[in-house]
């Protein structure tokens, strides 16, 4: 039997709603993370396109050399910006029976693990986010590793004493 | 130790090393091909020596030393050992001798696979499974069990409805990919008759009457192989109550007994199309999670029931869930959902079509055009099934998704057996107030897109609310 949607007696509108907490933005310290591991994929690339254009001599023919360096810069220039964008989207939030992410920065995606469907959590941190004093909590969940989520950019410490109390969650 | 599984796994692929052998240089490639049959033997035996299991009843454990470059010593208690399988595939048959599966409350690297041991030994095992089961039948609490009859069988008349009615596409594609590898393998080595084929294939005279007898002979390929395939797959399918669960054998060459266990079902999804609606058979299938580990792949948890009829489908709905499904709110695409898949999968195509038909020589014929007017169709047609067809119904204890256009596939989860959710909206609807949802469980997700955004957000929070409060062990 179809009933109305409005008019529901299935769906409570009374719930706690996800959207309603407010969520922490990630440490501005991850940006520079960010900002170096992009600067290194960019200083490799750009070093092995150069020896390429000096070793093989037809690329050093190519019509258009200045329109092609041109749009590879304005490429890597859009790709920082979009990184910044990506950046002051990512936020999260602890609530008290499960964690939210968000993140997107063209189709705004919110991921939602309670935590009783946690099947374990994982510190981890890059060579990078150590210098910085950052660390990325990963959950892992029996869904698939499309719905395991890594959240970045959080300091050390609160990012143990979160990994703490939501072990402790789990365990029960 | 991966390696060399792959290496194994992917042993058919070589069988490129025969190919200088057409060329002409015969001694390599039977030197290639002696040499690789010595080295598959030799891992065989290596992994066969290295392969130690016995039964330990002091301990109560099911002990397994296996491994040559990685040792690894396994120790099952009794108690998780959940199903012990006995199959036989074709090669088996000939040597008289069965496989031994291992089913495991636990992690997936507990469970056992024995490839190959003599009827005896299947036997003990077969012995040893009552036992097991006897056991964990006098420690659990003697629930009365149900007087409903959930065995059943499918006969072969309902296999022949079935194998003539199901996978249309699938082998329309696997024929068609086919044809093109062989094509192009043929053209790779430069075989004579390789371009014979393609030339009497342009020189043609396409009249309607070759094209007809073409599109009966594709027709009639596909259906006698999805019919031979099914008969033989399904074969003497039998589902037969053993306590708790039900225990499932089917298979004419190779034979396959699985366990259907309600608790651990993720998953239930029957699919229907327009011929099946006819004949009044459903195509059901039910995702199990074996371990605690997703194994969406794990063929062994998967249950297949081809050509159920309806009140079979209920039974079986009734034994796996033991409650109706109750009343369901409805949610419903936007029409946005068929206008762009209309553009993209229908009139992109079709101006494309049509662009190479005014421009390209070889595209040039009357049958051209008829072709483009048919792709239109026929694609505006499914665009619009698909929109209709697709819906959300939510109620007390279920969440269901219905899609598709021509095989109609509706997928039940219930609600305490969501993992979790993602919820995402493209920038560009944000006034349509459009979204997009994609609940995940152990056995699979569920995708709707392009549904009312405020809609979809309430579902959430409902969604979590009833996982985050429920009790129940998903698996």
């Amino acid at each position: 039997m179809e009933i109305t949607f409005e008019n529901n007696k299935i769906l409570a509108q009374d719930l706690p709603n996800y959207e309603a907490v407010a969520a922490t933005v990630l440490d501005k310290k991850h940006y520079w993370v960010v900002l170096i591991s992009t600067f290194l994929v960019f200083s490799f690339i750009s070093i092995g396109l150069i020896l390429c254009i000096y070793y093989f001599n037809f690329l050093k023919s190519i019509p258009y050399k200045q329109a092609a360096g041109i749009a590879y810069f304005t490429f890597w220039g859009l790709y920082i910006v979009y990184s910044w964008a990506g950046f002051k989207r990512k936020s999260y939030c602890y609530r008290a029976h499960d964690v939210i992410y968000n993140f997107g920065v063209f189709h705004k995606t919110t991921v939602l693990i309670p935590f009783n469907r946690i099947q374990h959590i994982a510190l981890h941190q890059g060579l990078f986010s150590r210098k910085f004093g950052l660390a990325s909590l990963q959950f892992y969940t029996a869904g698939g590793s499309t719905t395991d989520i890594s959240i970045p950019g959080m300091p050390l410490e609160i990012a143990k004493s979160f990994k703490e109390t939501i072990s402790d969650k789990i365990e029960k | 130790m991966l390696f060399f599984q792959s290496l194994r796994k992917n042993s058919f692929n070589f069988i490129y090393l025969l190919f200088p052998a057409i060329k002409g240089n015969v001694k390599i490639s039977v030197f290639l091909f002696l040499g690789f049959i010595v080295l598959i033997a030799l891992f065989a035996y290596i992994k066969y020596y290295f392969f130690k299991y016995k039964f330990d009843f002091n301990k109560s454990a099911f002990i397994v030393h296996k491994g040559f470059l990685e040792k690894t010593n396994l120790s099952i208690p009794f108690e998780k050992i959940q199903q012990i399988n006995i199959n036989q595939n074709l090669i088996h048959k000939l040597f008289n001798l069965y496989e031994v599966q291992m089913d495991t409350a636990g992690s997936s690297s507990t469970e056992v696979d024995i490839k190959a041991v003599s009827k005896s030994v299947a036997n003990d095992f077969k012995v040893i499974a009552e036992e097991i089961k006897k056991l964990s039948l006098s420690t659990t609490d003697s629930e009365s069990l149900s007087k409903i009859e959930t065995s059943f069988k499918i006969d072969l008349k309902t296999l022949i409805k079935t194998g003539l009615t199901t996978r249309y596409f699938e082998t329309l594609s696997l024929i068609i990919g086919g044809l093109f590898l062989g094509l192009q393998l043929l053209d790779d080595y430069d075989l004579s008759f390789a371009s014979d084929l393609t030339n009497i294939a342009k020189e043609a005279d396409y009249s309607y009457g070759l094209i007809a007898c073409l599109v009966l002979g594709v027709i009639a390929t596909v259906l006698l192989t999805n019919l031979i395939t099914t008969v033989i797959k399904f074969y003497k399918y039998k589902a037969t109550r053993s306590s708790k669960n039900l225990e499932i054998k089917y298979g004419l060459i190779k034979t396959k007994s699985v366990l259907l266990s309600p608790q651990k079902v993720q998953q239930f999804k029957t699919a229907q199309n327009w011929f099946q609606k006819l004949l009044n058979i459903v195509d059901i299938k039910i995702n199990q999670a074996s371990s605690e580990v997703s194994s969406v792949k794990d063929v062994r948890s998967n249950v297949k029931v081809p050509g159920c009829t309806l009140a079979q489908k209920q039974v079986l709905f009734d034994f796996i869930y033991g409650k109706a499904v109750g009343e369901e709110i409805v949610l419903r695409p936007s029409l946005r959902k068929f206008l762009i898949n209309f553009m993209f999968f229908s009139l992109l195509p079709s101006t494309g079509l049509l662009v190479m038909h005014l421009n390209l020589d070889f595209f040039k014929g009357n049958y051209c055009r008829l072709f483009v007017l048919f792709f239109l169709i026929v694609t505006l047609y499914a665009a619009w099934r698909f929109y209709k067809n697709n819906a959300l119904f939510v109620s007390k204890n279920f969440i269901r998704s219905q899609s598709g256009f021509w095989d109609v596939t509706t997928t039940y989860v219930e609600h305490y057996k969501i993992q979790s959710a993602i919820i995402s909206q493209p920038i560009w609807y944000k006034n349509s107030d459009l979204g997009d949802l994609l609940i995940f469980t152990a056995g699979g997700q569920i995708r709707v897109r392009t549904y009312n955004y405020t809609s979809l957000k309430l579902i959430v929070n409902n969604i979590l609310y009833n996982v985050e409060t429920s009790k129940q062990k998903w698996m």
